[in-house]
């Protein structure tokens, strides 16, 4: 298979000259080649890939009447109201597991007091014990007694674990002081000299 | 008339109905795939790469040239298909690397290239594809267009959908900046 030309006009290379002279000579126009017989596979490939048939196995479709309609009527039989007297229905009775009979105890009144009583000390007795927890056990009480360098040696060991946005939400930035004047017009003069228009375009 | 020299419009025509619609996407294929392979093929580099997106190419124009409305020339509608497959690999291609890692000192393009035997340039063809790989998207789809294929302007526009103004733009950036990455790159030590 033959190359693609590498003709260039004069109006290009003069423009290349112009812009870029080293890239104007010095390079190969055509460095690639192709494995041999590509195009020949490829429309195949294409196909492959557009046309994807869902196979049955033969004969199905000359089947699947006679199946339909066995499965209907297997359906219709199952679903029929059985006679009581007839000798499938006792077969079907016959066929239903037995299920044990749950036991029943009668608690007495004053049982029933006693045990009513008996949950209301296990309430009460866990409510006690919730409400006097003691204040050192909740987080800000343990922060509290932390080394305030101890806090910041575990942040700085773990802040690149950290969800930075979601914290900045929680933050308190009122005493934060913006940039002022100055940093701003230097920032202005670095956009000036070092920013690509054309990357910039891309971005957009 | 044979049929590999049928016109656009009767490949159109006969992509229409139904009875030939595959017969004329195969003299379609056949008409345009060697073009528009060697179009991607200047873009991604390699040939893995160019296949993935010619082939990308081909079902999107099987999907949609039943509606192609006609308000550009099927070339050039078929040439930004290309174009944008060939953009969507190297994006896809961009963040595989990024993603396997940020600190790899040798350049991807570089290892591939000295194994790729399909790829007979010598160093200094090595580095031209390195410095290619380095620009912003659009620059790139614009120097190789205009650096390889010596497409004109207006061309290029039509591809691309844009002002030639704009293109002249990109293609001056992205001669400067392959220019400075070559002399860096080629004497580092001049």
């Amino acid at each position: 298979m033959a190359k693609p030309s590498t003709y260039r006009p004069r109006e290009i290379t003069d423009e290349l000259k112009a812009i870029a002279p080293m890239l104007a000579e010095g390079f190969q126009r055509h460095p690639w080649s192709l494995p041999t017989g590509y195009f020949n596979q490829l429309e195949q490939q294409v196909r492959n890939r557009i046309t994807v048939k869902h196979q049955v196995p033969e004969g199905y479709f000359e089947q699947l009447p006679d199946q339909v309609m066995a499965r209907i009527r297997a359906s219709e039989q199952a679903q029929a109201i059985p006679s009581t007297n007839t000798p499938s229905a006792n077969r079907t009775a016959e066929a239903q597991p037995v299920r044990p009979q749950a036991k029943v105890f009668v608690l007495s009144p004053q049982l029933r007091w006693a045990a009513a009583a008996a949950i209301v000390a296990i309430i009460s007795l866990a409510l006690i014990r919730l409400l006097n927890t003691p204040e050192s056990n909740t987080p800000n009480a343990t922060l509290s007694t932390t080394p305030d360098e101890a806090i910041a040696n575990y942040v700085m060991e773990n802040i690149d674990q950290w969800n930075t946005e979601e914290l900045a939400k929680h933050a308190d930035i009122s005493d934060i002081t913006l940039i002022d004047s100055t940093a701003t017009q230097n920032l202005e003069e670095y956009l000036i000299q070092d920013t690509d228009i054309s990357e910039l375009e891309d971005l957009l | 008339m044979e049929e590999n020299q049928l016109s656009d419009q009767e490949i159109l025509e006969r992509f229409r109905q139904e009875a030939t619609k595959e017969e004329a996407f195969s003299l379609l294929m056949r008409k345009y795939q060697e073009r528009l392979y060697w179009h991607i093929r200047k873009m991604v580099t390699f040939h893995e790469d160019a296949d993935d997106a010619l082939q990308n190419t081909f079902i999107k124009v099987w999907h949609a040239l039943s509606g192609f409305r006609q308000q550009s020339q099927l070339y050039t509608w078929l040439y930004r298909i290309a174009t944008n497959e060939a953009l969507a690999l190297i994006r896809q291609r961009k963040k595989k690397a990024t993603a396997r890692s940020l600190d790899d000192e040798e350049h991807p393009i570089h290892i591939r290239l000295a194994a790729d035997p399909y790829f007979s340039g010598q160093e200094a063809d090595r580095l031209l594809q390195e410095a290619i790989d380095t620009l912003p998207e659009k620059q790139r789809a614009v120097f190789t267009m205009r650096y390889y294929d010596a497409m004109k302007y207006e061309e290029i526009a039509a591809i691309l959908e844009t002002t030639t103004g704009g293109l002249k733009a990109n293609y001056h950036h992205a001669a400067k900046k392959i220019t400075d990455y070559l002399k860096a790159h080629l004497n580092p030590s001049a």
